[in-house]
């Protein structure tokens, strides 16, 4: 545990790497995110409009 | 007769590839190949680069700890230059050949690329508070940056403003060919200035100054967010293209 | 069936214009800004540039070697920043940076010392630490210092 914690800390720059760190992957995951629930969107349509006509 | 211009022959040879290559049935099925296969780089350089540069790269003499910020910091400024680059080649292929798709290309880069602006510029201030004592300053390379966040954000607005699809396509083209100075002047500001940011770690053609250990995780994380700005790119162009040909 | 597009061409001339003439009117405007997009004046730069007392600038260069003195009892620092041509005297009162090292780059805000000497100081009232692109491991910089 203290060894994990030592590790967070990173001699004190911990504050400054980990919000950078977090903000990258939390940008970057929303960025393919919001493209792909939109994908999934238009995906639907028109896969239920087939299926009305049949 | 027979000397052609080479220019004009080059034009004319481009189109008939670019007509055939760049058809959107034909980037579909392309882009469907690709896709998994950008994963896989993407999920393996990730993964080699976050360990690498996490855990297995020795601190820094000089800045102990605190240069991890490195391995984000200098792939994400990297891609809001390439990107940029890429969205200046598709804006002149679109304005020339009058390529729908490589309007697309431009179009849909512009979020990613000012994601990445973003991203860079946060980094930098959090890796600059430690390091240089300050969060921001105002010397040529932070501020040409700024610019180009803002470029990004006036070619966005100016896309959505006008109603005209080709309209809006084509001044934002010119927008984004017009903006394409301040590319050179961000990557050559710390040599042509008096800056506080230092000069470039990674250089193309001499060799890199950092050690090796510490220089491949940076190579593997600037893989892997090219592979992520493909993937983002492709899914992004499939939306649009799709939702445009579907609203006819 | 390589007919030439005269269209095409006629626009690809256009941009080329187009990218051409942006290219030299940045150029120009950044070479008539030179001076003002500068950070900081080297100590040759401010020495030449003869500014007034009280008059607030940046100058930086590099820590010499063996120049600081820390006042005891005090937060006063003095030391020699140098750009390997001239050296100046400064003078900062405050907590320096992590990276602020001798024979590391250091940028100073501040003025000239309204005291009247022969010798002129610069009061710093902001020290920025400046570091370089080259990193290595601790090892290897003792390493490459012992050659």
């Amino acid at each position: 545990m203290t060894m994990l914690l030592n590790f967070l800390k990173l001699n004190g720059y911990g504050i400054y790497v980990w919000p950078a760190y977090g903000l990258v992957a939390g940008l970057l995951a929303l960025h393919l995110f919001l493209p792909w629930r939109r994908w999934r969107a238009l995906n639907k349509k028109p896969k239920d409009a087939h299926a009305q006509t049949q | 007769m027979f000397k052609k211009p080479l220019l004009q022959k080059m034009l004319s040879q481009t189109q008939v590839f670019l007509t055939r290559v760049m058809s959107p049935p034909y980037f579909f099925s392309f882009a469907e190949k690709c896709l998994p296969w950008f994963v896989a780089v993407f999920v393996a350089a990730l993964a080699y680069g976050l360990i690498g540069g996490l855990f297995l790269a020795p601190a820094d003499y000089l800045q102990g700890e605190g240069f991890r910020i490195l391995y984000v910091h200098v792939p994400c400024a990297f891609l809001s230059l390439m990107i940029y680059s890429v969205m200046a080649v598709a804006a002149a292929f679109g304005l020339i050949w009058r390529l729908k798709l490589a309007f697309a290309v431009m179009r849909q880069s512009a979020p990613l690329g000012m994601v990445f602006t973003f991203l860079a510029l946060v980094t930098g201030s959090l890796w600059g508070k430690p390091m240089w004592g300050t969060y921001w300053i105002w010397d040529a390379r932070l501020t040409s940056e700024l610019i180009l966040l803002f470029l990004y954000l006036g070619i966005l607005a100016l896309h959505s403003a006008l109603p005209n699809r080709r309209l809006a396509d084509h001044a934002t083209a010119i927008l984004v060919l017009i903006g394409f100075v301040d590319i050179p002047i961000i990557h050559y500001s710390v040599n042509w200035w008096n800056t506080l940011h230092q000069g470039s770690t990674l250089r193309l053609l001499a060799p890199s100054l950092i050690a090796p250990s510490m220089l491949y995780p940076l190579l593997a994380m600037t893989v892997a967010f090219c592979a992520y700005y493909a993937i983002a790119l492709i899914l992004r162009l499939r939306c649009a293209l799709l939702s445009e040909s579907g609203a006819r | 069936m390589l007919k030439l597009n005269k269209l095409q061409t006629r626009r690809l001339y256009y941009l080329l214009a187009l990218m051409l003439g942006l290219a030299l009117a940045a150029g120009l405007i950044l070479y008539s800004l030179k001076q003002n997009i500068n950070l900081f004046f080297t100590p040759s730069q401010a020495l030449q540039a003869n500014l007034p007392a009280g008059h607030r600038f940046r100058l930086g260069g590099q820590v010499k070697p063996g120049s600081v003195i820390r006042e005891k009892n005090r937060l006063q620092v003095h030391f020699i920043l140098t750009d390997l041509k001239r050296e100046l005297p400064v003078t900062y009162s405050g907590i320096l940076p992590d990276l602020f090292r001798e024979g590391n780059g250091a940028i100073a805000e501040g003025s000239w010392g309204t005291a009247s000497q022969s010798k002129k100081t610069f009061i710093a009232t902001e020290i920025l630490a400046k570091h370089d692109e080259n990193y290595m491991p601790r090892a290897m910089y003792e390493e490459l210092r012992k050659k």
